[in-house]
C-alpha cells in the first residue's frame, strides 16, 4: 500500500465526481426526496379513514353506536346511504374504505344482548382493510364492555414508550437513514469499476504500478466521503425539519452508518466487478440493494410478522442492524453498550464482503 | 409507400441486433427471469402489517389464578409468544435490545386492583398500535365471553384478506417499471458512450428507427415480465384473475408507453450511464411509492394526492388491481388508459424534440 499511489486514485476518482455537477445535485438531493416521500407523504397509521354508515333504525342505542365512530380519531364517515346498493357502490368506486351496517333491529336484540352490526371492506387493499377491521373491532369491543355491568372489571392502562404520541413519521425516519445510505452507498459504486472495464480504462492501469488495493481503496475514498455527507444532511433534516429527537450519541449514530456505508459500498464494488458493465450492474444494485433494505430490514414491516424462512434470510440483509442500531439512537437513547452485537455483526459483514471484494478483483488483472 | 416498406426492412434487422445485445449475456437472461420471481416470494411473504407471534414480555410480581388464566389466554391465540421476565427493569432492557415488541405487567397488587399494564414499543408505532389493540381485545375477550354486540365483517374481493392478492398486481407493476426505464435510459446512452451510435448514424438508419428497435425490445421484455409473473401467481400462488387477458395485454402496452416514453426522456437529458441511472432513480423511486401499491393514497396529504396524477403507476395499477380482484374488461378502464397514453406520448414527443 501505498498512499501517494491511493491519493493519486481518490483525486482522479473526485474530479469524476466532480465534472458532472448534475449527477453529483441528484446523490445530494436523493436524501432529500426520500426523508420527503417517508416522512411526508405517506402515512402508515390509519387516522380518518373514510368509512360510510347505513343506519337502518335510528333510535338513541343506534345513534349512539354510530356517535362512537364519529368521535373516534381512527374513522371519519364521509357519509350515511339510504340502502345497500348505494353504499356497495360507493366501497366499490374506492369512496370509502368500509361501511357500517346498524340493522333495524339493533335496539331490540341489544337488550337481549345479541346485538349484530355489519362492516363491509373493501378487501384489495389487504393490509388496510385489515388496520380498520381491527380498530372497529377495538372500538366496539371497548363500548359494548361499558354497556356492559355484568362483566368482571379489568383495568387495562396503555403506555407506548419512545413515542408517546405513536406517529409513525417518528419510527420511519430512523429506519429511513439505513435505506438512504444503501441507496446512495450501492448505486454510487456499483458502477464505478464496471465503467472503467466498459471504457477499456482497466488496460492502461494495468501498465502502472497501481496495486489491487490501492485502487480500490482509492475508488471508495471520495464516495465514503459523499456519503458520509449525505448521512449528516439526512440527520440534520431528520433532527430540526421532521422534529426526530435524537435521544442518543450523534457519534455513535456516525460510527454505526459509517460501518454500514462501508459494507454497502463493498457490496456495490463486488457487484460491478461481477457485472463488468453499468447496465448489468445498476439492475444487480437494485435488486441486491434497495429490495431488501426496503423489504427485509424491519424498516417498515416488522421482522417478527414474516415465516420463519424469511427470517432467517434477513440475518444476512445489512440493513437489518442499522434499523435497529438507528430506531435505538433515535428514540431510545440506548447505544453500543447496549447493542453492540449488531455493530459487530455489521464488522463481520465488512470483513467477509472486502475479502470477496480482493478475491474478485484479482479478475481486474492490476498488481496484487 | 416506398420509404415506409424500407423504414420497416431496416427494422427487421435492427430489431434481432437489440434483442442479442440486451439478452446476449447470460446474467442480463438471468436478470430478466429470476428478480421478478424473488420479488414476488419476498412481497408475498416479508410485506404484512399482520401481527403474527409477536414477542411479549411478561412481568407478574404476583403470580395468582386470575393472571395466570389470563397469560393462558394470551397464549392460547396463537398471535403472541410470551416470555417472562422477572422485574420491569429486565424486561426494559428487552425491549430496549429490541427483542421484545410489547410488556404486559401485573402489578403488586393485581388480586385487589385488576389492573394491569400494557406498553408497546413506539419505535415501531404501526405495531405498536396493531399489538396494544390485540392484547386489549383478546384480554377482554377473555372475560366477556358473549359480548351484548358483535361485528360481522365481509372483506370484498378478497375475502381472506390475502396480501398476495393484493400486492401481485404492485409487483407486477413495480418489476416493469424498474426494468424497463432503467433499459431505455441506459442503452441508448450506452450506444454513444461506445461510440456505436456514431457508426450507426452513417448506416441508412434514421433516428426513428433505431429508437423504435430499441423500445419494442425493452417493451419486449416488459410484456415477458407482465405475463410471466401474472402466470406463475395464477398457477403457483393461487391468486385470482378475474378480467379479460385482453384488457391486461392492453393496459401493459400502454403503461410501457409511458415508462419507455420517460426512459427515453431521461436518455436525452443525461451524458453518462451513471447520470442515467441516477436520474432514473431519482424517477422510479416516488412513482412506486406514490403509486398507492402500499400505502393508500387516500392516507397522503392532499398536495402529495394532486402529485400522484403524474405517476402512471398509479393507474396501471388501479387497472391491474381490478383485473385481478373484481374482474373488468377492455372498455373498464378508458381513463386511466388514456392518462397513460397521454404521459407516455409527452414524454417522448419531449424527447424527440429535445434530440433534435
Amino acid at each position: 500500500m501505498n498512499g501517494q499511489r491511493i491519493r493519486a486514485m481518490a483525486r482522479k476518482e473526485w474530479w469524476h465526481l466532480l465534472r458532472d455537477p448534475r449527477g453529483l445535485a441528484l446523490i445530494l438531493l436523493m436524501p432529500l426526496m426520500l426523508l420527503f416521500l417517508f416522512g411526508y407523504a405517506i402515512r402508515l397509521d390509519i387516522t380518518q379513514a373514510p368509512i360510510g354508515v347505513l343506519q337502518q333504525a335510528h333510535d338513541g342505542q343506534a345513534n349512539a353506536l354510530v356517535a362512537q365512530f364519529a368521535a373516534s380519531r381512527s374513522f371519519r364517515i364521509v357519509a350515511y346511504y339510504p340502502d345497500r346498493a348505494a353504499l356497495g357502490q360507493a366501497l366499490q368506486a374506492g369512496e370509502i374504505w368500509a361501511g357500517l351496517v346498524v340493522p333495524r333491529d339493533y335496539a331490540r336484540r341489544l337488550a337481549r344482548g345479541d346485538a349484530q352490526v355489519q362492516l363491509l371492506l373493501d378487501g384489495v387493499d389487504a393490509n388496510t382493510a385489515r388496520l380498520v377491521r381491527n380498530y372497529a373491532l377495538a372500538l366496539v369491543r371497548g363500548y359494548a364492555l361499558s354497556l356492559n355491568e355484568r362483566a368482571p372489571p379489568l383495568q387495562i392502562d396503555e403506555r407506548v414508550w419512545f413515542n408517546q404520541a405513536v406517529e409513525s413519521r417518528l419510527a420511519i425516519i430512523p429506519g429511513l437513514i439505513a435505506l438512504i445510505m444503501a441507496v446512495i452507498g450501492a448505486l454510487m459504486t456499483s458502477l464505478t469499476v464496471a465503467r472503467e472495464m466498459e471504457q477499456g480504462n482497466l488496460v492502461m492501469l494495468r501498465t502502472t504500478p497501481l496495486r489491487r488495493g490501492e485502487f480500490l481503496l482509492g475508488k471508495l475514498l471520495p464516495y465514503f466521503v459523499i456519503g458520509m455527507a449525505d448521512l449528516l444532511l439526512s440527520v440534520t433534516v431528520a433532527v430540526w425539519v421532521f422534529e426526530v429527537p435524537l435521544r442518543g450519541s450523534l457519534l455513535e449514530l456516525g460510527l454505526v452508518s459509517g460501518l454500514f456505508l462501508l459494507v454497502v459500498m463493498v457490496q456495490g464494488v463486488v457487484i460491478s466487478i461481477v457485472a463488468g458493465n453499468q447496465l448489468l450492474a445498476s439492475q444487480m444494485a437494485m435488486i441486491s440493494t434497495f429490495l431488501p433494505a426496503f423489504l427485509l430490514s424491519g424498516f417498515i414491516f416488522a421482522i417478527d410478522n414474516m415465516p420463519v424462512v424469511l427470517q432467517y434470510l434477513t440475518l444476512i440483509v445489512p440493513a437489518r442492524y442499522l434499523v435497529v442500531l438507528s430506531k435505538a439512537l433515535f428514540l431510545k437513547g440506548v447505544g453500543l453498550s447496549l447493542l453492540w452485537g449488531q455493530a459487530a455483526v455489521l464488522l463481520l459483514v465488512l470483513l467477509v464482503l472486502v475479502r470477496i471484494m480482493l478475491h474478485k478483483a484479482n479478475k481486474l488483472g492490476l498488481l496484487r | 409507400m416506398r420509404p415506409i416498406m424500407a423504414s420497416l426492412l431496416r427494422l427487421r434487422v435492427l430489431l434481432p441486433k437489440e434483442f442479442r445485445q440486451l439478452l446476449r449475456d447470460p446474467r442480463m437472461r438471468f436478470f430478466v427471469l429470476v428478480p421478478p420471481l424473488i420479488q414476488l416470494v419476498i412481497f408475498a411473504y416479508a410485506a404484512t402489517f399482520d401481527v403474527r407471534n409477536a414477542q411479549v414480555a411478561v412481568v407478574d410480581a404476583a403470580p395468582s389464578a386470575h393472571s395466570r388464566a389470563l397469560l393462558h389466554t394470551l397464549a392460547a391465540g396463537g398471535h403472541f409468544s410470551l416470555q417472562v421476565y422477572a422485574d420491569m427493569a429486565a424486561a426494559r432492557r428487552a425491549m430496549d435490545r429490541g427483542t421484545v415488541r410489547a410488556i404486559v405487567q401485573f402489578p403488586l397488587d393485581f388480586e385487589r386492583s385488576r389492573r394491569l399494564q400494557l406498553v408497546a414499543d413506539g419505535s415501531d408505532s404501526n405495531s405498536a398500535l396493531l399489538i396494544v389493540g390485540q392484547l386489549k381485545q383478546t384480554l377482554l375477550a377473555s372475560l366477556d365471553r358473549r359480548p351484548p354486540i358483535t361485528v360481522e365483517t365481509r372483506a370484498w374481493y378478497n375475502p381472506n384478506l390475502d396480501d398476495l392478492d393484493f400486492f401481485i398486481p404492485g409487483i407486477i407493476a413495480n418489476v416493469v417499471l424498474i426494468s424497463t426505464l432503467i433499459l431505455t435510459a441506459m442503452t441508448v446512452i450506452r450506444e454513444r458512450e461506445q461510440g456505436t451510435l456514431e457508426r450507426l448514424m452513417v448506416t441508412p438508419v434514421a433516428r426513428l428507427e433505431f429508437l423504435t428497435g430499441k423500445m419494442i425490445a425493452v417493451a419486449a421484455v416488459g410484456l415477458f415480465d407482465v405475463l410471466l409473473i401474472t402466470g406463475v401467481g395464477v398457477l403457483l400462488f393461487a391468486v385470482p384473475f378475474r378480467g379479460s387477458l385482453p384488457a391486461l395485454v392492453m393496459g401493459s402496452l400502454l403503461f410501457l408507453t409511458s415508462t419507455l416514453g420517460i426512459g427515453l426522456l431521461i436518455s436525452s437529458y443525461a451524458r453518462t450511464q451513471q447520470q442515467a441511472m441516477l436520474t432514473a432513480i431519482f424517477i422510479v423511486l416516488p412513482a412506486i411509492i406514490l403509486s398507492g401499491f402500499a400505502f393508500p393514497i387516500n392516507n397522503m396529504p392532499e398536495p402529495v394526492q394532486w402529485l400522484t396524477y403524474i405517476d402512471p403507476l398509479r393507474y396501471f395499477q388501479i387497472i391491474l388491481r381490478d383485473l385481478f380482484l373484481k374482474g373488468g374488461g377492455l372498455g373498464d378502464h378508458l381513463g386511466e388508459y388514456a392518462a397513460m397514453a397521454l404521459i407516455g406520448l409527452c414524454a417522448m414527443v419531449l424527447s424527440l424534440w429535445r434530440v433534435r
